[in-house]
Formats: structure tokens, C-alpha cells, sequence
């Protein structure tokens, strides 16, 4: 049985933010993290522990899947596994960020913004 | 720290994640890992980082409920509702098996029914809050110490300086015990009273529950207003709870005194383990007591305790109260100069209802006790750990079946933890209704001394809630062991319903459980056998005086208003009647008896002595009493030179004096008698040398000691010593009557034996002994039925072994030597540990066994024959079941 995208639905952020920052390139384990950490302004660090208890759970979604393993850029000796989105999981980050769009468009929102301080 | 080290402990660090996710992201972990070595900075923080999140993450994976990716998510069950389905299924398991449940019970009703039975008593004398005491946390005890630490009582001008100038306090009270005659019309009673000045009530923050306390002039005037509060016990006792008592009139020493007001219930003033009976004011200091004066700055007999301003600390008052103490110093007139010099600093204590410098050691000895009986509680939860052990074997089956479901470990483990605490707390509450117990008993406790106690032992709620907290909390620990390694239970063999082959880590868990229990309860008994050898040195120390057959009374005429004339005729009228009693072969007077907690000194000088660090001739203190002609020859001590008093030694003649062998001993070679003693401006002339004896404490020798004769002195309060032919005790009845014919207006004396009354000197070995040998007696039986579960268990497990080794030619001896054997093996380690654990926490009781050594070999050799024999015992039982199997059926089994 093909699980249906829109189950998924809502993502958590923790899985969100994962799968957004693999739709433009594949990433090892490390690269992923800091990755995850620019995107949410560091309110998400992920240690390793944290962060492989969250791939295990998107590869057993099939949400990702593990690309071949490869060297490092820097450095030509060491070589890493890295991770890509599966056509899944782009279609359920899709659809999640379709779900934000709406809500974020609402008015409430747009009244909410004086509260936060740009400062 | 090197990068390779680096990834090594981190590598380490992956063992606590469960092996599949081990096997699956080790790698990739290690990568990461090694990334971050490359561009972070490694310090302090990168290590903790590290470590929270390989320790939440790696509980996170163990302890998770399983994802069941493509069904439907049942809704998680809150936590309440999963802690009542806990609770629930546990009481319908420990239903299930009553005869496990009611023993674990009942050990862990032992367990912590001793620890809380130890703790009420410390609860009672230093942990509770003095009775009737309002906000006691802002009340100090006030001590002035000397550089060395001694500590001294205040004399009342010391007192008034204090409080006239203290700004830190917002006020400062002195109080001193009297003993007291008081009769409300009938037969008069000695009544425990407490000398106070005016603000003493104000000061504690209690309010009258009758009348009032003591005001105006009553608290400035000397000699002018006898006045009295009486306590609640004593109006409900001697004035029949009469609530129009204010204004009346009750005989005070003698005299009238006005009832002005009672106290409330349960009130008992500062130093609330005794019975106050009442309080009388300060000023009628001179009427009360026959000895000092208010003015006097040498006599030091006050307490004094304060309340701390409501902006100050503790600190702050205890700085100036000091600064204040050097001032007075410096500036005190008369007496106390050379003797104040010495005072540097004023110390807070905390108001704990015992004397300050009493609390400490009292508090050391519970603290000890209260170890003593952790450990019994220590054996009972290891015990109830091994218990739980092997019924999480005996319940495979089940736990599989709950796995199998879709149970999450996580899930499994609180259930079995909620069982275990269940089962404590169950356990804790009979521990609870021990201490009742317990503590019931140890009230009945005769105590030799001449004070009534006002001292409630009872649990109350904080012994209940320690009780219950330390039960939950031993009950989480030793469910912990058993349940983890429950959940960690290999579903293929837990299904087929295995039960032979309880896994090799299983089995030496329970072992090492077993040789714990053992070991701790060596230590136990060491402890009692070392206090038993400690009494029995302590009976056998000479005093250096007889005191069996010996009856003693304290009795003070001075307070049915004799002076020391008319004191003197009456103790002389005393002794001729009692003489003539039938059974009664001497009597005697002494102002202190020996071995009675009571000590006195003086100081004197003695020409061409030289107290160390002082000239020759300046002052010096020894031991003091005051005692007839008839003293030493009652207590049977010898005279080695010169002579005893004599009735020729009264009080117109010369002044005279006996002292002991230690202080001949201050001019060696020098012959002592005729020499001159000079102290409280009488010259004194040695005329004897009697042997030392015992005075304050049994296991150190007296010191130089001065006896001065009754008939030269004017205190009108002594110690009747008769020293009977027969039994001391079927005397007294004759003897009391004796003295109440004397004269009607003295209260009935309370006599005791001195065997009773120097056995005080005892109390602590006599209190260890029967604590002890009760604790030590509880944890060998349960280490004992520890060992009988294990080796039944065992030989349970082994019973098809068992069968292969008999068919193939085993003799029944051959099969009780295995078994017992195995016991041995297993006794004999937790032996030698305990052995060790033993001579380490030996020293701990080395102050209170009279030089018997901590490593005494006798003790350490019949502690070794007692446990031997309860493990051959323990061990022989299901050795013996063992051997008598039949190998046809245990093949089958």
C-alpha cells in the first residue's frame, strides 16, 4: 500500500526543517545539522544522537533515503553518507508548506506582527 | 585531549544506545562526531553538549513506545491514567502471590520500622520544634567561649551588659533550672522549676493560657513579689484545672507564693525535654536559691537565649554579641576579671530543647544509631530486590506476552517500578506502625535519672512522611535492577515458557545481592558485639568505691526555708534516726554523688604549686565536694594517709580538708598533708589522702579532687547516702517515712539505689547494647531467609541437573555438599567484605567502648560462629530437599 502524502500532515518541525534543507542537495550527517541550525536561527541543534533518531524516522517513512556514500569536499580522504529526498518526501514537504502558507496568510497573523520586536 | 582519545570515549559513550541503533548509525555517528572535532572548539561545553545528547537520545530510543507507522495512533494515555493502570494491575499481581507479598511486606516493614523508630527519638529530643515556641527559627541559644571552645553559663550583671546593649537582638532573656518544693495545700512535691527574668515569656513568644506572665516591678524589684506561673501539667495535676486559680496562693519553699498565670498546654520553656512544673521571677533570686547573688559577677549560673531583630542575621548578631563580650571583659569590677579574660566570642546556637553543648554529642549518637539502622533497612531492600529478581523469572512468561502486544520497555518498567513502590509504601506503612511500637518500648526505658522527662517520642507527621519517602525511595531503587533486566527479556525464550537456565548476568546479580546481605549484616553485628564487650569492660571497671547495697536521696531543707544552722540540726536528727533502723548499717552525706552526671569544681590555690603555664600559688580548679564523716567509710573508700572527717570537725574548729591520690600526685615528693588549700577565702589544711575514684566519667580517671567537711559548710542540699546490710531497696520505705517524720513540711524524697544512680555512666553502652542487638538480630534473620530464597531458588532451577547427577551415581551427601557448598562460597565472600566494611566503621564507635579496640579479635571470632552457623542452616534446609529428590521425577520435570 502507497501511504497517502497527505497522512503525514502536520509535519512536526523537527522533520520539517530536515526535509527543506535536503530538497536542494544532498547532505552528510554534520552538513545537515548546521544546515538545520542556519535555517532555524539556532533554536534547533541537533547532536548527533538527535539528529539520526530523526533520519531513522524519515527513512523508515520513506520520506529520505540514503544516497551513495562520498567523499568529503574539503577533504578527499574521508568519506560520508549522505542523504537525499525521496519524491515522498517532497510531495509531504510540499503539501506542509502549502498548509503554513494558509495559515500564515491569515489576518490574525498579519495583526500579530507588531509584537514582534525587530529591534 | 587528542582527537583519537577523543573518538574513543565518544565511541564508548555509543554503548548506551540499544544495539540495533548501534549497529545501523554507530558509523555515521562516529562521523559526525569526528566533523565536529574538525570545526568545533573542544572545551567543557562541546563534552557536555556531547554527553546530553547521546543520553537523551539514547534514552529517548530505549524507553519509546515502538512507532507503528501505518495504523492509526491510539491515543497516548495520559500520565495519570497510565499511573492508575499501573496501580491497579499491580495491586491484582501481588494479590496473586500473597505468601511473597506479605514477607517483602513484612522485611521492608522491619527495615524502615527501624530507621524511623531511631529517627521519632532524634525527632523528639533535637529535631522538633520546642513546644509552644513561636517562630524558633529567629530564637539563638547565647554562649560565651573561650579560645579553646569551653563554654561558660552567664552571671547576671554579664547578662544585663547583654541585654542593656545589644541592638541586633530585639531581646534577650536569662533563665536557670531551680528545683523547687511546692504544695497547693496538700503533701508537698519537689517540682522542676525554672528561675526566669521578665521578658523570659515575651522573648519565646508564648502567651499565658491563663492569667498572665510576670510585669512591671515583678521584673525590677528584688525580693518583694512571690509570685509564680505554673505550668499546664502542674494545674491540671496539683491545682484540679481550677480556672479561677489566678490570685491564689501556692507554698513556694516554704512560702506563699501567688499564682499570677499558667502556661499553655505543652509548653515546657527553652530546654523542653524536661518537665517545668514553674517558672518564678528572677528577682526572687536570693529567696529561691541559697547560693549567689544577682550582683555577683563570679557566679555563673544563668542561660541566656534572644530573638533576633527582625533586620538582623545571624551573623551580625553573633559580631556584636562578641564585641559586647570582650567590652564586659575588659570592663568587668571585681570577681570575673581574671576568670572573663578568658571569654573572647559569644556563640549562637540553635533552640533544639537540649542544652547547647549537649546537642552536638547527642546528635553524633543518633546520627550513629540512625546509620546502624539504615543498614538494617539497606539488608531488607536487597533482600526484597533478589525476592522481585526471581519472580520477574518466574513471570517470563507473562512479560513476553506484554511485549509481544506492543508493551514499549519504557511502559514495563514503570509498571514493575509502580510495583516494587507499591509494595514499599505498603511496607513503609507497617513500618510506621513499628516505630509506634518501637517506640513505646524504648519510653519504658527506665532512666536513672532524678528528672522527670517530658519527652514524646511518638511518630508524628514528620516521621511519616520520612518513613513513606525513604520506603519510595528504596522501592524505586531495588525495583530498578529487576526490572530493567526484565524488560530486556529475550521474547523467543520468554515465550516457550523456559524457565531452566536463569542467564549467567541474572544469577550473579542475585549472588551479589546475597553476599551484600551478608556483609552488611556482619557490620551489624559487629557494631552490637562491640557494645556488648564495651558494656561489659564498663561493668568491670573499679570505680574505686562500693556502691552496692547503697540507698540515696536528694534532699534540700534549704527549700522548706532552713538556713544552714538549722539545715545542720536536722541532717544530725536524720542520721541518728535512720542509724537506729533496723538494716541499716551506716549513713552518710555527700553534696555530689560520683558517676551521676553532676560534676563540681572550685577554684583554689596551693602554696608552692604551680598550675602549668602559671605561677606557683595563682589559682587553679578542681573537683569539689562537700561530705560528713561518714562518706568514705559507706562507700568503702580507703583513707591511704592522715585521716577521714570527724564530728570533731564542726563548724568552729579549724577548717580542714581530705583530697584524693591524684592531687598528692601535684607536689611530687613533697608530703601533702598539713599543707594549706586556700579557696572561696577559707584557708583550708590537708589532713588526709584517700584513694581516687571514679567522678564524672567512667573511663577516665577523676584529677585532683578536694573534699570539704559538711560541718564547715553552709549549703543546706546534700545526698543521703545509707548503706543497708540487705537489700537496699526494702528499705527505703522506712527510710522515706523517716524523713517525712523529720519533718512534715519536706517533700517525700525519691530514693533510688547508687547502683541505679551511677549507672548513668553507662547509659549510651546500655542504650547501644539493646539497640543494636535488636537491629543486629533483625538484619542476620533476614540476610538468613535472603540466603534460604536464594539456594531454594537455585536448587528449584537445578532440579533436572540435580536428577542427571543422581542417576548418574551421586549420592545424597554428594548433593547437600554442592548446595551447601554453594552457600558457603557465597557467605564466606560477603563475610571477608563485611569483615573489611567493619574495621573501616569501627573507628566510629571507638569513643564509646572503654578501650575495648574496634578490631577486637574475641568479638570479630563469635560474630564469625553466629553467622556461620545461620548460613549452614539457611543453606542446609534446601540442601536437604535437594538430596532427597527422587531422580525419576526431577528428570521428568
Amino acid at each position: 500500500m502507497r501511504p497517502e502524502p497527505a497522512s503525514f500532515l502536520p509535519l512536526r518541525p523537527v522533520d520539517f526543517v530536515p526535509l527543506l534543507s535536503l530538497v536542494d542537495a544532498e547532505q552528510h550527517g554534520y552538513a545537515l545539522a548546521r544546515e538545520i541550525a542556519d535555517r532555524t536561527e539556532g533554536v534547533v541543534q541537533l547532536g548527533a544522537g538527535n539528529l539520526y533518531r530523526v533520519i531513522k524516522r524519515l527513512l523508515e517513512d520513506g520520506l529520505v533515503a540514503q544516497a551513495a556514500r562520498r567523499a568529503l569536499p574539503e577533504d578527499d580522504d574521508e568519506r560520508r553518507v549522505y542523504y537525499r529526498i525521496t519524491p515522498l518526501g517532497a510531495r509531504v514537504a510540499a503539501l506542509e508548506a502549502q498548509r503554513l502558507r494558509t495559515l500564515l496568510a491569515s489576518k490574525s497573523v498579519r495583526s500579530l506582527a507588531p509584537l514582534v520586536d525587530h529591534a | 585531549m587528542t582527537p583519537r582519545f577523543a573518538e574513543r570515549v565518544y565511541r564508548a559513550l555509543l554503548w548506551l544506545y540499544p544495539s540495533e541503533f548501534r549497529d545501523r548509525f554507530g558509523d555515521e555517528l562516529t562521523d559526525f562526531f569526528r566533523d565536529r572535532l574538525r570545526h568545533e572548539r573542544i572545551d567543557l561545553r562541546f563534552w557536555a553538549r556531547t554527553v546530553t545528547d547521546v543520553v537523551t537520545a539514547a534514552t529517548h530510543e530505549r524507553f519509546s513506545r515502538p512507532r507503528q507507522p501505518f495504523f492509526t495512533p491510539r491515543p497516548r494515555d495520559s500520565m495519570l491514567t497510565a499511573l492508575w493502570q499501573d496501580l491497579r494491575f499491580s495491586v491484582r499481581m501481588l494479590r496473586k502471590s500473597p505468601v511473597m507479598t506479605t514477607i517483602a511486606v513484612a522485611i521492608i516493614a522491619l527495615g524502615t520500622g527501624s530507621v524511623s523508630t531511631i529517627f521519632s527519638v532524634a525527632n523528639a529530643i533535637v529535631l522538633r520544634a520546642v513546644p509552644g515556641v513561636a517562630g524558633s527559627d529567629r530564637l539563638a541559644v547565647i554562649q560565651r567561649t573561650r579560645r579553646d571552645g569551653g563554654s561558660l553559663s552567664a552571671s547576671y550583671p554579664y547578662y544585663e551588659h547583654l541585654a542593656a546593649n545589644s541592638r541586633r537582638m530585639s531581646g534577650i532573656a536569662a533563665w536557670s533550672m531551680i528545683p523547687l518544693t511546692m504544695s497547693a495545700g496538700s503533701e508537698p512535691i519537689t517540682a522542676l522549676g525554672n528561675i526566669v527574668s521578665g521578658n523570659y515569656f515575651d522573648v519565646i513568644g508564648v502567651k499565658p493560657m491563663l492569667g498572665r506572665f510576670f510585669t512591671g516591678d515583678e521584673t525590677r524589684v528584688r525580693s518583694t513579689y512571690p509570685v509564680v506561673v505554673v505550668s499546664h501539667g502542674y494545674w491540671e495535676r496539683h491545682l484540679g484545672a481550677d480556672s479561677s486559680v489566678v490570685g491564689k496562693t501556692v507554698l513556694v519553699n516554704g512560702s506563699k507564693y501567688t499564682v499570677v498565670g499558667v502556661t499553655p498546654k505543652g509548653f515546657a520553656g527553652i530546654f523542653a525535654v524536661l518537665r517545668t512544673d514553674a517558672w518564678v521571677p528572677l528577682m526572687m533570686q536570693r529567696e529561691l536559691r541559697q547560693r549567689g547573688d544577682l550582683s555577683s559577677e563570679s557566679s555563673a549560673w544563668l542561660e541566656v537565649f534572644g530573638r533576633l531583630a527582625p533586620d538582623a542575621s545571624r551573623d551580625q548578631a553573633q559580631t556584636e554579641l562578641t564585641s559586647l563580650t570582650n567590652q564586659y571583659a575588659t570592663r568587668a569590677t571585681s570577681g570575673e576579671v581574671p576568670h572573663m579574660k578568658q571569654f573572647v566570642a559569644a556563640r549562637l546556637y540553635n533552640v533544639t530543647g537540649l542544652p547547647a553543648e549537649a546537642s552536638g554529642a547527642v546528635l553524633g549518637f543518633f546520627a550513629l544509631l540512625l546509620a546502624l539502622s539504615a543498614l538494617v533497612l539497606l539488608i531488607a531492600s536487597v533482600n526484597v530486590a533478589s525476592m522481585l529478581l526471581a519472580r520477574a523469572v518466574a513471570r517470563r512468561g507473562e512479560i513476553s506476552v506484554r511485549l509481544a502486544l506492543g508493551a514499549g520497555p519504557g511502559r514495563l518498567v514503570r509498571q514493575l517500578l509502580t510495583e516494587s513502590s507499591l509494595l514499599f509504601l505498603v511496607g513503609g506503612a507497617g513500618g510506621v506502625f513499628l516505630a509506634i511500637g518501637g517506640t513505646g518500648l524504648l519510653e519504658r526505658i527506665h532512666l536513672p535519672i532524678d528528672v522527670p522527662l517530658a519527652l514524646d517520642v511518638r511518630p508524628d507527621g514528620r516521621v511519616l512522611a520520612f518513613t513513606l519517602a525513604i520506603a519510595l525511595i528504596t522501592g524505586v531503587v531495588s525495583g530498578l535492577a529487576p526490572a530493567l533486566q526484565a524488560s530486556r527479556l529475550d521474547l523467543a525464550v520468554g515465550l516457550r515458557g523456559d524457565t531452566a537456565g536463569g542467564g549467567v548476568a541474572r544469577s550473579r546479580l542475585r549472588n551479589g545481592l546475597m553476599i551484600g546481605q551478608i556483609a552488611l549484616s556482619l557490620v551489624l553485628l559487629s557494631a552490637s558485639g562491640l557494645f556488648l564487650r564495651a558494656l561489659e569492660r564498663g561493668n568491670h571497671i573499679d570505680p574505686g568505691f562500693d556502691a552496692s547495697h547503697v540507698a540515696t536521696a536528694e534532699i534540700d531543707v534549704g527549700r522548706a526555708g532552713y538556713d544552714s544552722l538549722r539545715a545542720r540540726e536536722f541532717y544530725r536528727t536524720l542520721k541518728t534516726r535512720l542509724s537506729s533502723l533496723p538494716g541499716v548499717a551506716d549513713v552518710a552525706y555527700g553534696r555530689t554523688l560520683p558517676l551521676s552526671m553532676n560534676v563540681s569544681g572550685t577554684e583554689i590555690s596551693l602554696s608552692g604549686y604551680a598550675p602549668p603555664r602559671r605561677a606557683a600559688g595563682d589559682p587553679f580548679d578542681v573537683n569539689f565536694n562537700v561530705v560528713d564523716d561518714g562518706y568514705f567509710s559507706v562507700l568503702r573508700t580507703p583513707i591511704l594517709r592522715g585521716r577521714a572527717f570527724t564530728a570533731g570537725d564542726g563548724p568552729t574548729s579549724s577548717p580542714v580538708l581530705v583530697v584524693n591520690e591524684s592531687f598528692a600526685k601535684l607536689l611530687p615528693g613533697v608530703e601533702i598533708l598539713g599543707r594549706t588549700v586556700k579557696y572561696n577565702n577559707i584557708e583550708a589544711r590537708i589532713v588526709g589522702v584517700v584513694r581516687d575514684s571514679k567522678f564524672a566519667r567512667l573511663d577516665a580517671p577523676a584529677g585532683a579532687f578536694i573534699f570539704a567537711p559538711a560541718m564547715q559548710q553552709t549549703r543546706t542540699a546534700t545526698n543521703l547516702l545509707v548503706r543497708t546490710s540487705g537489700d537496699p531497696t526494702a528499705i527505703m520505705p522506712a527510710i522515706r517515712a523517716e524523713v517525712r517524720a523529720a519533718d512534715p513540711n519536706l517533700p517525700a524524697p525519691t530514693l533510688t539505689t547508687l547502683e541505679d544512680a551511677t549507672s548513668v555512666a553507662l547509659l549510651p553502652q546500655r542504650v547501644a547494647v539493646a539497640v543494636t542487638g535488636v537491629l543486629g538480630a533483625a538484619g542476620l534473620l533476614l540476610a538468613a531467609i535472603g540466603l534460604y530464597g536464594v539456594l531454594s531458588f537455585a536448587v528449584a532451577q537445578r532440579t533436572r541437573e540435580l536428577g542427571v547427577r543422581v542417576a548418574l551415581g551421586a549420592t545424597s551427601g554428594d548433593v547437600l555438599r554442592l548446595i551447601v557448598g554453594q552457600g558457603m562460597r557465597l557467605a564466606g565472600t560477603g563475610m571477608a567484605i563485611g569483615v573489611i566494611l567493619a574495621l573501616l566503621g569501627a573507628r566510629l564507635l571507638t569513643p564509646f567502648l572503654f578501650g575495648v579496640s574496634p578490631t577486637d579479635p574475641l568479638t570479630f571470632l563469635a560474630i564469625g560462629v553466629v553467622l556461620t552457623s545461620a548460613v549452614l542452616l539457611a543453606s542446609y534446609l534446601p540442601a536437604r530437599r535437594a538430596s532427597r529428590a527422587d531422580p525419576v521425577v526431577s528428570l521428568r520435570a
